[in-house]
């Protein structure tokens, strides 16, 4: 993208100034390794500290400020990113001059009071809100069991083992141990020892992101981005039965294709013409032709060198659609595909890349992740556009079946 | 006509075609990417209608047209939408049919596919019977769907002759009985120009686009418009059933309270939305008393959600959460809302702000605007006279959409838990 300007003092900073939209947004990210001991306490520290602070001592307290501010959009997540785990906080501020005040710094100071000085005394947090908040954790670690799509790409990615076998929320046991001490600690950790990285999309320039953003300076320890090594286990297969519906067949291939170089933006292309798009050859065959399944589709995870298949079927179907899936590899690496397909695909991925500038939160996300991409949008596109089917054939060869698991409904 | 909307920074290009269609461009500086929405006042509600007679359709028809349109004799237009770069999407609701595509390249071709596809009606009988399967599918999908399975325990526990409590998909027996016939009668009825609106906002210049618009559709002939009524139904204002449980494998147990409204057509109906949406911020918000007094007592959490749903023949609120508590959550609720109503103007000032925000905010999005806009066009609104709406809120307006709303002969409680 044109425009960004990238610099660094303790922390690293990427803005985009840009007039366009009716707000500013603004995103600070702090990544340590993923590991299983700590995730629990990671996972549940942003809602914690996203609810008050020392200042605001009660959610009540500290939402009458944002709501004041044009509804100041102020919430804190955690996501596993490859062999990292990140929490991230985010900031949307109406732009200054669409209502005549001056909205965005004192929305920057609450978020630097949500950073700096949380709702925390005698090294531990609130005990009120830990205690809700990790009640509501535990219910949403037991909804991915309502959630089915989740529940068997979950149960899918335990087979694979690794990094992708912790759960992004932490089990129900390790949840048991986290307290209000243990989260602070985890708290103290986040901002002496993560990555620490700033993002800001609108009207603005680098002196005031600069300024506003100071106070944050002495956080966090510069350190490279963790990426996994490429991993290929045995074949394994699992099924298991639920009163269900409709019965879920997830697969993962795995294949060994390094993130940060071309044949991973390549590999999108492979993607794309297998299960990424409406036209792909999964939802053509599977779905359309064969009427196997309600959908049929595949998504490439570039970090973890996997390409994952999931397809919502009727549980007589499994082995037909399996079948049908394999198939429709095959036919990928004999280079059996029409250059409009092709072509069609990379229109597509073209106008992905192109709406990115679209929206602000899509612009952080593609801006986050660039250290892992050393393209350029304009790169990528180019990449793209002279992947040929020679490409896409070495590629789709590269593709092997790793583990299989279906979630079966009716009779077991 | 061309609109300034200064205060929200856009300008808005309207016409009234000849053919009766409504056609709305917004140019948006910097953008990359147009979103154009072609949308008919016509849903899952509009199940008997009028043209010489009145007819009576299969439950689920609108949505099922509306997978059907994308098939064409030459193909599916998802893949035409496709070589031209387009992702292209459709939706169904109660009271409309929308089909959309967003692109960033080719876009006088793809406004042109837009408008072809959904004037150009092609069903076989072949066709007609493949779709039952694959809906058949989905609407299985959606019975494995608590939310879904709570929302639509919530209406039709309400309702008791409003067609709104009926599953916009149908049902596997209901869509059974469609036919390609009955499919053309619905184009013909609903898909006139006169019953549409048109949206393109994005990277576009508006006398160009008009320009292809305007050649598009003179080069199309229409009949004059056959539908001459949609029924009415009566409706009590109280609801058909005060508790409803459905038995489903949850790990927690999901509750939907809902609240009856006395629907309100055109801009009466949009100000009413308004007032409610700003009412129950007021009430519901993590800043209000009750939430306080709830998260305290381990009963509320950010599972917690409230939503108003305004159509011109029905209205409802309906307050949604997650909890094994279920009895307290909806016994401390009900008990809130059946004392009186105190709210400071202080609060009504800052819902105000913090609504207006929320608006401005929405702007960003291209998509947010064409199905916005377009829904409040076909109700005679404006979207962009939301902010002026808001500020003219008034504290007795509140006080009034209280005394009206939260009424316990007017409340449903509908439960998912496990048996």
């Amino acid at each position: 993208m044109k425009g960004i300007e990238q610099f660094q003092h303790q922390l690293h900073y990427s803005v985009y100034p840009t007039k366009k939209f009716k707000t500013t947004t603004c995103l600070v990210s702090f990544a340590a390794p993923l590991s299983a001991e700590t995730v629990a306490d990671r996972a549940l520290l942003p809602f914690i500290m996203e609810k008050s602070t020392a200042t605001y001592p009660s959610i009540e307290l500290f939402h009458t400020p944002l709501e004041e501010l044009y509804d100041t959009n102020l919430y804190a997540g955690a996501s596993k990113i490859g062999k990292e785990h990140v929490i991230q906080f985010q900031l949307e501020v109406v732009n200054d001059h669409l209502v005549g005040e001056d909205v965005l710094s004192q929305a920057i100071e609450l978020l630097e009071d949500v950073l700096l000085r949380p709702n925390a005394y005698d090294g531990a947090f609130q005990p009120l809100i830990v205690e809700q908040e990790r009640r509501l954790q535990r219910q949403r670690i037991e909804s991915v069991y309502d959630d089915k799509m989740r529940f068997a790409q979950q149960r899918l990615q335990e087979m694979l083992g690794g990094e992708l076998a912790i759960p992004s929320l932490g089990t129900l046991e390790q949840l048991d141990h986290v307290t209000p001490k243990s989260l602070y600690a985890a708290y103290q950790s986040m901002i002496q020892h993560d990555r620490v990285d700033i993002y800001v999309v609108g009207d603005v320039n680098r002196e005031q992101v600069e300024q506003a953003f100071n106070p944050l300076e002495s956080l966090g320890t510069r350190r490279p981005r963790l990426l996994p090594e490429a991993s290929r286990g045995e074949f394994k297969r699992l099924e298991e039965h639920q009163d269900i519906k409709q019965s879920k067949l997830h697969l993962a291939y795995s294949l060994n294709v390094d993130p940060r170089t071309e044949a991973a933006i390549r590999m999108q292309v492979v993607n794309g013409l297998f299960g990424g798009f409406p036209h792909s050859k999964l939802f053509m065959n599977v779905r359309e032709k064969e009427s196997l399944a309600y959908y049929a589709a595949s998504q490439y995870s570039s970090l973890s060198r996997k390409l994952f298949v999931y397809a919502g079927i009727d549980a007589t179907k499994k082995q037909k659609t399996e079948q049908i899936i394999e198939e429709q590899l095959n036919a990928l690496q004999a280079g059996e595909f029409e250059d409009e397909t092709l072509q069609q695909t990379k229109e597509l991925l073209f106008h992905q890349r192109r709406q990115l500038g679209d929206s602000p939160r899509q612009l952080i996300a593609w801006m986050s992740g660039a250290d892992v991409r050393p393209f350029s949008l304009d790169e990528e596109m180019a990449i793209i556009e002279n992947t040929t089917r020679d490409h896409v054939v070495a590629l789709a060869k590269e593709m092997e079946l790793e583990a299989v698991y279906c979630l079966k409904g009716g009779e077991a | 006509m061309k609109l300034d909307f200064p205060n929200v920074g856009e300008t808005l290009h309207h016409h009234v075609l000849d053919n009766g269609l409504s056609v709305y461009l917004l140019k948006k500086t910097g953008y990359e990417k147009t979103f154009a929405t072609f949308t008919t006042k016509y849903g899952s509600i509009d199940r008997r209608f009028k043209l010489e007679d009145w007819i009576e359709v299969p439950d689920g028809i609108a949505h099922f047209l509306e997978h059907k349109m994308f098939e064409k004799e030459d193909g599916d237009v998802f893949q035409q939408f496709g070589r031209q770069g387009a992702s292209a999407n459709a939706f169904t609701s109660f009271t409309r049919t929308a089909y959309l595509f967003g692109a960033t390249s080719k876009i006088s071709e793809n406004v042109q596919t837009l408008l072809d596809f959904v004037q150009t009606p092609y069903f076989t009988k072949e066709s007609v019977e493949k779709e039952k399967g694959i809906i058949g599918q989905e609407i299985q999908m959606y019975q494995d769907n608590p939310g879904w399975r709570l929302y639509f325990g919530l209406i039709e526990a309400m309702y008791e002759t409003h067609p709104v409590k009926i599953d916009i998909a149908g049902t596997i027996e209901s869509i059974s009985k469609i036919t390609a016939e009955d499919l053309y009668t619905c184009h013909q009825a609903f898909y006139h120009p006169s019953n549409m609106a048109l949206f393109v906002v994005g990277n576009i210049e508006p006398d160009e686009m008009l320009a292809l618009i305007r050649d598009n559709q003179a080069g199309k002939s229409f009949e004059t418009p056959r539908l001459s009524a949609r029924e009415t139904v009566y409706e009590p204002t109280t609801v058909r059933l005060s508790e409803r449980v459905i038995e489903m494998d949850v790990s927690v147990p999901k509750v939907m309270i809902g609240y009856k409204d006395v629907p309100q057509a055109g801009e009466a109906g949009l100000k009413q939305e308004l007032t409610v949406e700003l009412l129950m911020h007021a009430l519901f918000d993590t800043t209000a008393p009750l939430y306080t007094e709830l998260y305290a007592e381990g009963l509320i959490d950010d599972a917690f959600s409230f939503d108003y749903t305004s159509e011109e023949t029905f209205a409802f609120a309906a307050l949604s959460m997650e909890t094994s508590e279920v009895d307290a959550f909806v016994g401390r609720v009900t008990e809130a809302l059946e004392r009186p109503l105190q709210l400071s103007q202080e609060t009504l000032d800052r819902k105000k702000r913090m609504m207006q925000g929320q608006f401005l905010k929405a702007l960003n999005s291209p998509e947010f605007i064409a199905n916005q806009f377009s829904r409040y066009a076909l109700n005679d609104g404006n979207l962009f006279e939301i902010p002026t709406l808001i500020d003219a809120i008034t504290l007795d307006e509140l006080y009034e959409a209280y005394e009206r709303l939260f009424r316990h002969e007017q409340r449903t409680v509908c439960i998912v838990k496990k048996p």
